[in-house]
């Protein structure tokens, strides 16, 4: 009796100590890679300055230091996928947070369709493409994201894809031309731990697109040498903390693209079509093209039919352009979501003969003010 | 500061035990009401004043009572003490009542209700009515009277210790290990519940909308447990850390959910507001030792108090009432009934009543209430849609898991493996505990619902 009674209140002791030790006399964490982002870190009450248009206020200083202790636990990712364990193997429920894992592929729970989100979004593309866009071939397509083809299929809810298809035919259908490409992916399409598409398996994509602005050549008929890299744990994976096998991040490329030149236009320097530096990021996906860019002008010296492109895009087509510069003089890509599409009229010269391709995943288009004003 | 944030376990308790630990017996009640201080202060720092003059007042107010028996003092002390709590309260209700009655346009005082402030009001009106009732002895050391009201497991929700319950161990109390011990353990047990199993159920109400039968159903349910594991849990780490520090508080739950009547469900639920209640305020109106029409008012005005401590809103008061309602009811009329009924049936009626009268209790409006009510008959809304009965199924075991907790069961069980293991209470204590902290580096959901009241 008494022998338990010492275990329980030394077990006690002892987590509350040690946990406590390590928090307090560890070196302060910066950044959480598997979150992907930064730490909050301690901070006096002179030298902490509110966010979020916040009074500084006590209240608001300890609230602070909440975050603090909660961002510097040791151990916090482990414990994260702890509690992820928890929740299907302890409590069976068939998501954590809103993630789920479908066979080891995890997913992000979105059912609601923001239909003002979505208007929103279409109205800021259909101001372009009557404006800026409006002598120029048009294209538009939007990316099913992963709950396309894992939520419904596996009893997850899922978003009414087919009302937004409708919204996004009926903004852009009477002036640009479709393509359509959920019939070329499937779930396998997909990272397992992120929700981007995995370069190796979207030279279908690739090609529906070269065809519909008869470009070539297609994708499918250039001989792509690959370069794998691993382990990649994709923002599913850290967001979920779910414990899965890791993906491997292949690169498609061409001996052409070493005379390839891409200008991220927003810092002024030039860059190569894949950084492999970029790999070691917080985000390794940014090794395609350079990951989130405002505007990028990629230039291929080697394709000498003077073709151009613009693409309003989103991340997506980072990894989906390299397999289309064959095909091309230049591709400039365009992410309204880091320039504001009002100064797009200074940054751009477009043709008659420039094809322009609207691009984005449903997930960013159900995204209020996902573009910039 | 909660109970169930990192701060709390692995900054601030730890630092207090060890503190308390190292102090000289006539020094503990200073590092006990240092440590409350703060506590509160982490809080709520623009309200520590406040809670330290209504602490004041009340023992400067006990001098007063203990000399003079007249009626005046005990109305005035009475009055002065509850003064913040029905100004910090109930002014903007009574203001917007005011208003909506009579259309008028008074404006709304805006200030922000103190959290615990219902909780400690009652513990300093309990010291003066037992002061006057010469049912207690008089707290000389300000110190320890605001230690009392101040002691930091049980200050902001409960459960409401009476002064005469812990007088004794205020001035001169001991440490055992056997209360260390089960201290730690009910105190696991509580932020288990909580954080575990009602901040859970928390996320799943937070998924799901009204909007059909049931997702009505699913809401009110898991609403009932919640509201269960998340106060009781609160009760259990009060207890458990009031043990750790040589206290003994009253229990304030005793497994409400197998009651067998609504008069039941109330001998068994927040036992220390019942109680508080029963004797400060049913019995001094006349109890039932009256006429009929007097007894009636009795019942009445109490749960109309009830239901007006748990929120300034008349939500609140229906759910006080409709409880008055539903005890005159097995009083007067079904009681000698329903005693007839098999047990389970007995233990359904009880249960589903006390599940409509949470659906008014969470309800932002009683529009909102008796839209969800009529929900879950299935007036104005569809059956199911597929992400209802995704979640609702997501969660089953879930509440399973919460709707056996909330019976004897698992105390049975834990008590008769702990005879048998050494090792399986320890375990199961550092097992919680880590399984806890997990759930709240994540820093989801976490509110405690009994901090709004």
């Amino acid at each position: 009796m008494k022998a338990r009674q010492i275990l329980v209140c030394a077990v006690f002791g002892a987590i509350l100590v040690l946990f406590a030790a390590v928090l307090l006399l560890r070196p302060a964490q910066l950044v959480s890679e598997e979150e992907r982002r930064p730490l909050a870190r301690f901070q006096t009450y002179a030298g902490w300055k509110p966010t979020g248009g916040q009074e500084k206020t006590l209240s608001g200083y300890f609230s602070q230091l909440e975050q603090v202790c909660l961002d510097q636990f040791p151990a916090r990712q482990r414990l994260r996928g702890l509690r992820s364990f928890a929740k299907f193997h302890l409590f069976f429920q068939r998501d954590a947070g809103g993630y789920y894992d479908v066979g080891g592929s995890i997913g992000k729970i979105d059912d609601t369709l923001s239909e003002a989100a979505v208007t929103d979004a279409l109205g800021t593309l259909q101001k372009l493409d009557a404006g800026l866009f409006a002598e120029a071939n048009r294209y538009y397509a939007v990316i099913p994201d992963k709950n396309y083809y894992l939520a419904a299929a596996n009893g997850y809810p899922a978003l009414d894809y087919d009302a937004l298809f409708s919204m996004v035919d009926a903004a852009l259908g009477g002036t640009c031309e479709k393509i359509d490409l959920a019939p070329l992916l499937t779930a396998e399409s997909y990272y397992n731990t992120d929700p981007h598409w995995r370069q190796e398996t979207i030279l279908p994509v690739a090609d529906a697109i070269l065809q519909a602005m008869d470009a070539a050549p297609l994708a499918s008929d250039v001989l792509w040498q690959t370069d794998t890299f691993s382990p990649f744990y994709g923002a599913y994976a850290g967001h979920s903390a779910i414990r899965v096998q890791p993906d491997a991040l292949t690169l498609l490329h061409i001996p052409a693209f070493d005379d390839v030149t891409v200008y991220r236009m927003e810092t002024n320097e030039t860059a190569s079509v894949y950084e492999l530096s970029d790999f070691e990021n917080v985000d390794p996906y940014d090794v395609y093209l350079g990951g989130a860019q405002a505007l990028l002008r990629i230039e291929n010296p080697a394709q000498t039919n003077g073709r151009e492109l613009i693409v309003l895009r989103d991340s997506f087509a980072s990894s989906l352009m390299p397999l289309m510069i064959p095909a091309y003089s230049e591709i400039t890509l365009v992410d309204i979501r880091y320039v504001a599409p009002r100064m797009l009229e200074k940054l751009l010269t477009v043709t008659a003969d420039t094809d322009v391709l609207y691009l984005y995943s449903a997930t960013v288009l159900n995204s209020f003010g996902a573009f910039m004003r | 500061m909660l109970f169930s944030s990192i701060t709390f376990l692995y900054l601030f308790l730890p630092l207090v035990l060890a503190v308390y630990l190292l102090a000289p017996r006539r020094a503990k009640n200073a590092v006990l009401l240092a440590a409350s201080l703060l506590f509160y202060f982490w809080g709520e720092p623009k309200q520590l004043p406040l809670l330290v003059l209504s602490a004041l007042a009340g023992w400067g107010f006990g001098f007063l009572l203990q000399k003079n028996k007249a009626r005046w003092p005990k109305a005035l002390s009475i009055a002065v003490c509850l003064a913040p709590l029905l100004i910090y309260k109930y002014a903007d209700f009574l203001i917007t009542s005011v208003n909506s009655l009579f259309g008028l346009s008074i404006p709304l005082t805006n200030l922000p209700l103190p959290v615990g402030i219902s909780f400690y009001t009652f513990q300093i009106l309990s010291y003066l009515i037992d002061i006057s009732r010469d049912t207690a002895k008089l707290q000389k050391n300000p110190a320890n009277f605001v230690t009392y009201i101040a002691l930091f497991p049980q200050l902001i929700a409960g459960p409401i210790v009476r002064y005469e319950t812990i007088q004794q161990e205020l001035d001169d109390r001991r440490q055992t290990l056997a209360d260390v011990s089960s201290g730690v353990t009910r105190f696991c047990v509580g932020l288990g519940k909580k954080v575990l199993l009602a901040n859970q159920l928390a996320e799943l109400q937070a998924n799901i909308a009204p909007t059909s039968a049931l997702a009505c159903w699913t809401l009110a349910i898991a609403f009932t447990l919640q509201i269960y594991f998340d106060f009781s849990g609160y009760s259990d780490m009060a207890i458990g850390l009031g043990r750790m520090f040589g206290f003994h508080f009253p229990e304030n739950f005793n497994y409400p959910f197998i009651s067998q009547s609504v008069t039941e469900f109330w001998r068994r639920w927040h036992i220390s507001l019942g109680s508080w209640l029963r004797d400060y305020v049913y019995i001094p109106l006349g109890g039932n030792r009256c006429g009929k029409m007097k007894w009636l008012r009795n019942i009445v005005i109490v749960w109309l108090v009830t239901g007006l401590w748990h929120g300034a809103a008349w939500t609140f008061a229906v759910w006080g009432l409709f409880f008055a309602a539903l005890l005159l009811g097995e009083k007067l009329v079904w009681g000698k009934a329903l005693q007839k009924a098999p047990r389970a049936a007995r233990i359904a009626y009880t249960m589903l009543l006390v599940i409509f009268s949470f659906v008014i209790f969470n309800a932002d409006s009683l529009a909102a209430a008796w839209a969800q009510l009529g929900g879950m008959l299935g007036i104005g809304v569809g059956a199911a849609s597929s992400a209802d009965v995704y979640y609702a199924r997501s969660f089953l075991p879930l509440i399973v898991i919460c709707a056996v907790g909330a019976t004897p069961l698992p105390k049975l069980l834990c008590a008769r493996l702990k005879k048998s293991r050494t090792l399986l209470e320890p375990l199961f204590c550092a097992g919680l505990l880590l399984l806890v902290t997990a759930f709240l580096v994540e820093g989801s959901f976490n509110p405690f619902l009994y901090f709004r009241f």
